[in-house]
């Protein structure tokens, strides 16, 4: 059987994975809590993809933050990450 | 406003708004088409995913809109099951299919943004509140497909060999001849259906367009024929094999 390849550029539109972590919560009285998260080369795309992905609830408030903005403190100076990427 | 069986019952104004949301709706049920086909192309599962949403967005909108089209004597199965290809009022942007992924990314960014520019004009209608609530809902909704499109544009141009610029451009002429000539009579904004004129949608149209896309100076569409209930130049009607695709096609499978 042939191995499908991933034209990365092609296909996702980036040629490395970029991942966002998505937050929303139903209404005010509700923390905002992680939902999921999406992979897409730039903002746009990935308010898109979250917004039609994770489309299980009327969010009241939604968002998305790119993974390379997070400040890690568990992992700080772990030698296995708890998210590989 | 009355409910009204009869188009010979409408006044002028009532016939221009009744003619725009009729190509409007149509715009959105072949963009939905246009989703529909191009679904497999999904270049992932999240791509898949959002092109399905904005699937089902676009026919819930075109329903939405042929609902409201009741108050001007239109039966839900007079838009869906008696109309042929030339009744049909899209724009001419949607009749030629997409040549490639890069040219439907173009396609759909012009096709929403045209849309949803004349919708915005709606929302603050004080002759008609129940279209304005109704535009207001689906502007919000297709905020999202707005983003799907810049953001693939945005990605795109990351291949020096890519040709959305140029699929882009090419796109934008057949767009335009969705608004004719500046400065022709408008109906539907003189009676306050609109609180935009035509000529000034085209120009917001453009300015928008700019933000993601260089427009070329001067860039025009001959109107020779423009006809404003069709919003089109030329012949009404789209292409046959479109139609055939795009057509509601079995009734006993269709909501009621």
């Amino acid at each position: 059987m042939m191995k499908k390849v991933i034209d990365r550029q092609l296909e996702l539109g980036g040629d490395k994975p970029e991942f966002y972590e998505v937050f929303a919560r139903r209404d005010s009285a509700e923390p905002l809590s992680h939902i999921g998260s999406v992979e897409a080369p730039n903002a746009e795309l990935a308010e898109a993809r979250a917004w039609f992905v994770y489309d299980q609830h009327i969010w009241r408030e939604m968002c998305i933050v790119p993974l390379s903005a997070f400040v890690t403190i568990t992992e700080r100076g772990s030698k296995s990450k708890v998210k590989v990427v | 406003m009355a409910i009204i069986n009869s188009i010979e019952d409408l006044s002028e104004p009532d016939r221009a708004l009744r003619d725009e949301l009729y190509c409007i709706a149509d715009a959105k049920l072949v963009l939905a088409g246009w989703y529909m086909m191009v679904l497999q192309n999904g270049r992932s599962i999240a791509d898949f995913t959002s092109i399905c949403a904005m699937m089902q967005g676009q026919y819930g909108h075109a329903r939405a809109l042929y609902q409201h089209l009741g108050r001007f004597g239109v039966t839900l199965d007079e838009v869906e099951w008696t109309r042929g290809a030339k009744d049909i009022r899209s724009p001419k942007l949607l009749d030629r299919p997409p040549q490639s992924w890069s040219d439907f990314i173009a396609t759909i960014f012009m096709a929403e943004q045209a849309v949803s520019t004349q919708l915005s004009a709606y929302r603050t209608s004080l002759a008609d509140r129940t279209l304005a609530r109704l535009a207001d809902k689906i502007l919000k909704e297709s905020r999202f497909h707005l983003s799907y499109s810049v953001g693939w544009i945005k990605a795109l141009r990351k291949d020096p060999a890519s040709t959305v610029d140029e699929d882009a451009r090419r796109r934008l002429v057949d767009t335009l001849d969705w608004w004719g000539e500046p400065d022709q009579p408008d109906a539907v904004f003189s009676s306050g259906y609109r609180d935009t004129s035509d000529s000034d949608l085209r120009d917001r149209f453009l300015s928008a367009v700019c933000a993601t896309f260089d427009v070329p100076d001067g860039i025009a569409v001959p109107a020779k024929s423009w006809q404003p209930s069709i919003r089109r130049n030329g012949r009404p009607g789209i292409p046959e094999n479109l139609f055939e695709k795009i057509r509601f096609k079995n009734r006993e499978l269709a909501m009621p």
